[in-house]
């Protein structure tokens, strides 16, 4: 359970069934630069919670647009 | 960059079971959370993946303090009056100590976190409880009976009274205070009909 804390990036999101996580796991899950990723489907913002080194929070959330999702930074 | 803050860490776990001791599993979510602690959702999703994570954590946590407090200075080995009587001490320090933390765990009785909430100070506690009980039995101290006899007659007379504490009043709705005087009485009646 001990995550780089510095390496967490968290979004606000419309992703909001399980379908939609399902298609989540088929883009994220090919991105070796994301290390491991979930999202809260239970919490009002669909909060996306990712771990990674290198990717900044702008790639996430160009990602998820690309595909027609909401996605913006949650601070 | 974020660092973690270990006291905001303990703001986030003492917040989040006074909620679910006030409204309910149910009713709790991060965002609940986060406005009681006054601190960002984003903050919180920093230390816990999401809102199961957090309750998991914080259950397994407290059923560690729990198991670590019921068993202190406690010896398997000690005759049924000793031990028992450590254990009365243990487990009523405990509920005056962290208070809330019964009530956190009668809601967790009943949800889909029992589980976890028990992984976290089932082990140890077992074993010891278990040994003291069956050393008892072997000196013949007390009646073969099973573990849940045996705990009903033990521990159930204190939580009854704690309950009563806790909602300041007795059974004829008068005001009550549980007092070492009511608490120790108690104690060498629930003894007796435990010795054979």
């Amino acid at each position: 359970m001990m995550d780089n804390f510095s390496h967490v990036l968290l979004f606000k999101t419309d992703v909001n069934s399980n379908g939609d996580k399902l298609f989540l796991h088929s883009i994220l899950d090919e991105i070796t630069a994301v290390e491991k990723w979930n999202l809260d489907l239970e919490d009002e913002d669909f909060v996306l919670r990712v771990v990674s080194s290198t990717l900044r929070h702008n790639a996430i959330i160009e990602l998820l647009n690309h595909h027609g999702y909401n996605c913006e930074e949650l601070t | 960059m974020r660092k973690r803050d270990p006291d905001k860490e303990d703001l986030v776990k003492e917040t989040a079971i006074a909620l679910i001791v006030k409204d309910g599993l149910e009713r709790f979510s991060m965002n609940r959370l986060a406005k009681a602690c006054n601190i960002s959702v984003a903050t919180l999703y920093i230390y816990y993946k999401d809102r199961d994570d957090l309750i998991i954590n914080i259950a397994m946590e407290s059923g560690r303090l729990m198991s670590a407090a019921i068993i202190k200075d406690f010896d398997p080995e000690q005759s049924l009056e000793d031990g028992l009587r450590q254990q009365w001490i243990n487990r009523y320090k405990f509920m005056v100590d962290y208070p809330h933390l019964s009530l956190f765990f009668d809601q967790l009785r009943s949800s889909s976190y029992q589980e976890e909430f028990l992984r976290g100070f089932l082990k140890d506690f077992i074993i010891v409880m278990g040994k003291f009980m069956h050393n008892v039995i072997e000196r013949g101290e007390v009646e073969e009976m099973t573990i849940e006899t045996y705990w009903s007659i033990a521990y159930a007379p204190l939580y009854s009274l704690a309950r009563f504490d806790n909602e300041g009043k007795g059974l004829d709705g008068k005001p009550f205070k549980l007092t070492e005087e009511v608490l120790w009485k108690t104690f060498d009646l629930v003894l007796k009909s435990l010795k054979k």
